[in-house]
């Protein structure tokens, strides 16, 4: 059972991909929260969604690929312009003008390019392990990986199991492998099975399509920091110090450039909503409706 | 003495009219707090300013007809535009383009006013007890007592006293009814004496030309409710439930039609900025931020299971001897637990003696308010009335609980030890739900004791003090989670809390655990003494007196007294030696000298000298006087007058182990404390034995907490 169910749930048909979104509660401003899929889906926020909502009209919405929206399984599906589209049109389904973003690692990236484009739809951005490129540096592991990504390995191990070929055919195992690393933080077995269960919703197939289509025509580094520097809206950047996903230096860096407020989490890894949910509620609580006071000031 | 002291102040003058005005600097946002005058003055918001100043720039002003500003008394002068030009005028030359407004009670409508005229230098309006005609009924006192106010009547009882007439032949007693109708919460004698004393900032017949303006200039129902529905700033009212001025209708009234915030103070009164000063305080900063979307500041947030166990330890300024006595605890505590991290939040002169040992400082403590400065500021000469010391710190108390506060917060201490951190302990139990973490509350004595001379007035005061700390214990057991006396049940004072309380030995023993004595050190063995005694250059032959006054400025008379008293001395005793000590605070230059005689500013480890000394002279302070009694050596003590801790607790403690002379400083001439060294010096004495384990016995009743 869950502790709240939605007020209301829509499906979108955006051109043959259909598109699930929930709707709970009502308050100012509305809250989009965007999970990092297709790795995972909107029940990653169960944590969040319950107390936001009291508080918030809170939406999520499962991102394509996972939970209960349609599983395209092309790369040209999941593009970054893609799942832009998808928020968008979540949004005008809800009815919802603009609304505040929280959103998980590379759903980040999503939210800045969406930002950019349609300042007008956004009034604020909580940005959590915030998965965008260039800025801080990457993690090292990635970057070896990624050199192998295609290759059928004999024996892979460790961060060599980010492979296309392991995750098409071991996916749980990248899982596992992948959300135990992220996990660093003791005593962590629930939200290792929630994680490795609701990534398996999906197939590895979709999971490396996913991986592929997030960088297609990703812009240049200055081009990526211009767009960065032109965003003009509160953000909130929250990371765990221990991020092996997203090293905290980027965290940091993305604070610097955009200049958000930003709060470190020691001895937390990739996943603070839900490994330290009480901490990231009552933050993007107080952020997010100190902003909202903001915009009545200035309406 | 105050919290805080403002940055610049000044004079601003309007149509012939200087208004005095104060500016607390800082970056950005600016909070003006608006005076209700004629009534109050800038004084009123004494608790707010330390708080406030510290996150935003302040400015603070007199009105005309109170505190530094002009008093004109015709009643053209006090008309309602007049007073909002005032304002308007401190804007403008304090350079402050746009501010947040914060009024109490009649000042309101002024705010108001600047915010519908002119809503571009407002960016948000804070209304506490707001007096809005006509948009909620008020009082049926004031329409009453309003009906007869050009009346001259043969009696005026109670609100009655609102009249014209009373007030031009006797303001001060309406003061008196009118601020104990205003703040009926009890335990608030000081917060009532604070605000008639600003009221007697101002005269009778200024009010009468002041509130006589008003009632000209008072507004339609119509035109009132649309200035209030005109306000496009984001407002914040702040209303008592049992407020006697202003009904808290009309709170909720101004909330609904401006579209702000209330927040209801369940049995609060007018008075709430003295009141309930870390609420509104809070309340204010929490509405600020929302109104300028200031930014968070950055922070670092540890996970629960990777934190290390933390303590902070907040040591009493006043007097030195709880540094001394929390040090040893400290170290105690580490050997039963040594992963523990230890921060202590202090001041001078504690602090001195906590970077000799290398303790860890929290950074915070540079910005307290300085207690023994206050202290030192209520003395005169060899007199200090503690107690309405103690009371008079109430705005140092409160600011620098509001730092507390924030550090705690912050920090995330496992542990808060405070030894006699009163400001904690006190605001805690007012503010419950602000507790964190676990909290020792440490003293070495309990009750406040009337002196004599205070008469019935004090003795009403002590008793109402004594009954709110037994009531805060009793309906909030939570807050002290362990509270330690520093002594054993016979030191405590055999006498009663006050009229119909509890004796406060029988309470005490019911409330607190005994650590036994904590002295700080181990008195030397005969052995020992010897090595000391040549340590620090005490010849064999040599008679050493050594007077002292500790690290307190308070002191400099007796030292004086006692310097007469040397050459009588030394005449009659030949190997008599004199060591004076001036301390910290007083300079040795200043002080008399004579043939012979040793004055020195500081002593290294003073404590060696008094426990090898042939004769102590000190005053009644119980860390000194304790040390040489658990160091065997006679002493002479003489309390300061009207310091009711050494001349109750401390004499009675000394006395449960014959320790001591005692000397009554106002009475005694040099000749007879010439005698009295003397007669003292190298006497044999038999005191009861003091404990060595205290801050070890201390510690293991805290480390249970961690």
């Amino acid at each position: 059972m869950r502790a709240r169910y939605p007020d209301s749930e829509g499906y979108i048909d955006r051109e043959g991909v259909g598109i699930y979104f929930e709707v709970h509660g009502e308050g100012e401003p509305t809250l989009m929260l965007i999970p990092s899929s297709p790795i995972t889906h909107s029940r990653s926020w169960k944590g969040q969604i319950p107390y936001l909502a009291r508080h918030f009209k809170v939406i999520t919405m499962d991102g394509r690929g996972n939970g209960r929206s349609d599983r395209p399984t092309a790369v040209e599906a999941h593009t970054r312009k893609e799942n832009i589209a998808d928020m968008l049109a979540v949004m005008d389904a809800a009815g919802v003008d603009s609304a505040a973003f929280v959103a998980h690692c590379h759903a980040n990236w999503w939210v800045v390019e969406l930002v950019a484009a349609h300042p007008e739809r956004a009034l604020a951005l909580v940005a959590i392990e915030p998965g965008i490129p260039y800025l801080g540096g990457g993690n090292p592991y990635w970057a070896m990986s990624s050199d192998t990504f295609e290759e059928v390995l004999e024996e892979p191990s460790g961060w060599q199991l980010f492979n296309r070929h392991l995750i098409e055919t071991e996916h749980r195992r990248w899982l596992e492998f992948f959300f135990t690393e992220q996990l660093v933080e003791p005593h962590s077995t629930k939200q290792l099975e929630d994680m490795v269960g609701w990534g398996l919703e999906s197939t590895g197939e979709i999971l490396v399509a996913g991986e592929l289509g997030q960088e297609l025509s990703a812009p240049e580094r200055e081009e990526f920091e211009e767009l960065c520097r032109s965003l003009d809206l509160p953000i909130l950047v929250i990371h765990g110090e221990l991020d092996p996903c997203q090293l905290v230096g980027k965290g940091r860096a993305f604070a610097d450039l955009v200049e958000a407020d930003l709060v470190v989490f020691e001895g937390v890894g990739h996943l603070p909503h839900g490994r330290e949910p009480v901490k990231v509620n009552r933050l993007i609580k107080d952020f997010v409706g100190r902003v909202g006071v903001r915009i009545e000031v200035t309406a | 003495m105050r919290a805080r002291y403002p940055d610049r102040d000044g004079i601003v003058e309007r149509e012939g009219i200087d208004l005095y005005y104060e500016v607390y600097e800082n970056q950005g946002l600016t909070v003006v707090l608006v005076p209700t005058t004629t009534i109050l003055n800038s004084r009123q918001w004494k608790g707010q300013i330390p708080y406030l100043a510290r996150r935003y720039r302040v400015v603070t002003f007199d009105g005309r007809g109170n505190g530094k500003s002009g008093k004109p008394d015709t009643v053209d002068a006090y008309r309602t535009p007049e007073l909002v030009e005032d304002i308007v005028a401190v804007l403008d030359s304090t350079g402050t383009e746009r501010a947040v407004l914060v009024a109490l009670c009649h000042a309101t409508p002024w705010i108001l006013d600047i915010a519908t005229r002119a809503s571009h230098r407002v960016s948000g309006l804070v209304a506490i007890g707001p007096h809005v005609d006509h948009i909620a009924a008020g009082h049926a006192h004031w329409a009453r007592a309003g009906a007869r106010w050009n009346e001259t009547l043969d009696r005026y009882e109670g609100w009655e006293m609102f009249n014209r007439h009373f007030w031009l032949h006797d303001y001060p007693t309406w003061l008196e009814f009118f601020f104990s109708e205003l703040i009926p919460e009890s335990h608030s004698t000081k917060q009532r004496e604070d605000a008639i004393s600003w009221g007697l900032g101002t005269t009778g017949p200024i009010r009468v030309s002041e509130l006589e303006a008003r009632a000209q200039g008072v507004r339609t129902p119509e035109e009132t409710i649309a200035v209030c529905q005109s306000v496009s700033q984001p407002v914040l009212v702040i209303h008592g439930t049992d407020d006697r001025c202003q009904a808290v209708e009309k709170g909720r009234a101004l909330a609904e039609l401006t579209g702000g915030s209330l927040i209801e103070v369940e049995g609060g009164g007018h008075g709430l900025p003295g009141r309930e000063p870390v609420k509104v305080n809070l309340a204010i900063d929490t509405f600020v931020r929302q109104v300028e979307g200031a930014p968070m500041r950055s922070q670092t947030w540890t996970r629960a299971l990777d934190r290390r166990r933390k303590v902070l330890y907040i040591s009493s300024p006043i007097g030195l001897g709880h540094a001394r006595r929390d040090l040893a605890i400290a170290q105690e505590l580490r050997a039963l637990q040594p992963d523990l991290v230890i921060e202590w939040l202090a001041q001078s002169p504690v602090t001195d003696v906590l970077e000799h040992a290398g303790e860890r400082i929290h950074p915070a403590s540079e910005w307290l308010a300085s207690e023994s400065s206050h202290i030192a500021s209520e003395a005169t000469g060899h007199e200090l009335h503690c107690f309405q010391a103690l009371r008079s710190m109430d705005e140092i108390l409160l600011a620098n609980f509001m730092i507390f506060q924030e550090v705690v917060e912050e920090g995330n201490h496992d542990l808060i030890i405070g030894d006699e951190a009163w400001d904690i302990d006190h605001f805690w139990h007012e503010n419950p739900e602000l507790k964190r973490g676990s909290h020792v509350w440490m003293t070495d004595f309990v009750g406040f004791i009337p002196m004599p001379e205070g008469g019935e007035r004090e003795a009403y005061l002590t008793a109402d003090y004594n009954a709110e700390m037994i009531e805060h214990i009793a309906r909030f057991p939570r807050i002290r989670d362990r509270a330690i006396f520093v002594g054993n049940p016979d030191d405590i004072y055999p006498e009663v809390f006050g009229p119909d309380l509890p004796k406060i030995r029988d309470w005490t023993e019911d409330h607190f655990q005994f650590s036994g004595y904590i002295t700080g050190f181990t008195p030397p063995t005969p052995d020992q003494a010897e090595e000391w005694r040549a340590e620090v250059g005490f010849g064999e032959d040599e008679k050493v007196c050594v007077v002292t006054v500790g690290g307190s400025g308070v002191g400099k008379d007796l030292l004086e007294k006692v310097i007469e008293a040397y050459p009588m001395a030394k005449q009659r005793l030949p190997e008599l030696r004199m060591i004076v000590v001036a301390g910290p605070r007083i300079e040795p230059g200043s002080l008399p000298g004579h043939e012979g005689l040793e004055v020195y500013g500081y002593v290294d480890r003073l404590y060696r000298h008094l426990s090898v000394c042939d004769l102590a002279v000190v005053q009644g302070g119980l860390t000194t006087t304790m040390e040489l009694t658990a160091a065997g050596r006679p002493f002479l003590y003489f309390p300061l007058r009207s310091h009711f801790e050494q001349n109750f607790h401390v004499r009675h403690r000394l006395d449960q182990y014959g320790a001591g002379r005692y000397m009554e400083y106002h009475t005694t001439d040099p000749d007879q404390i010439a005698e009295a060294i003397v007669d003292g010096t190298g006497k044999t004495v038999r005191y009861s034995p003091v404990e060595t384990d205290g801050a070890a016995r201390a510690a293991a009743m805290i480390a249970e907490l961690v």
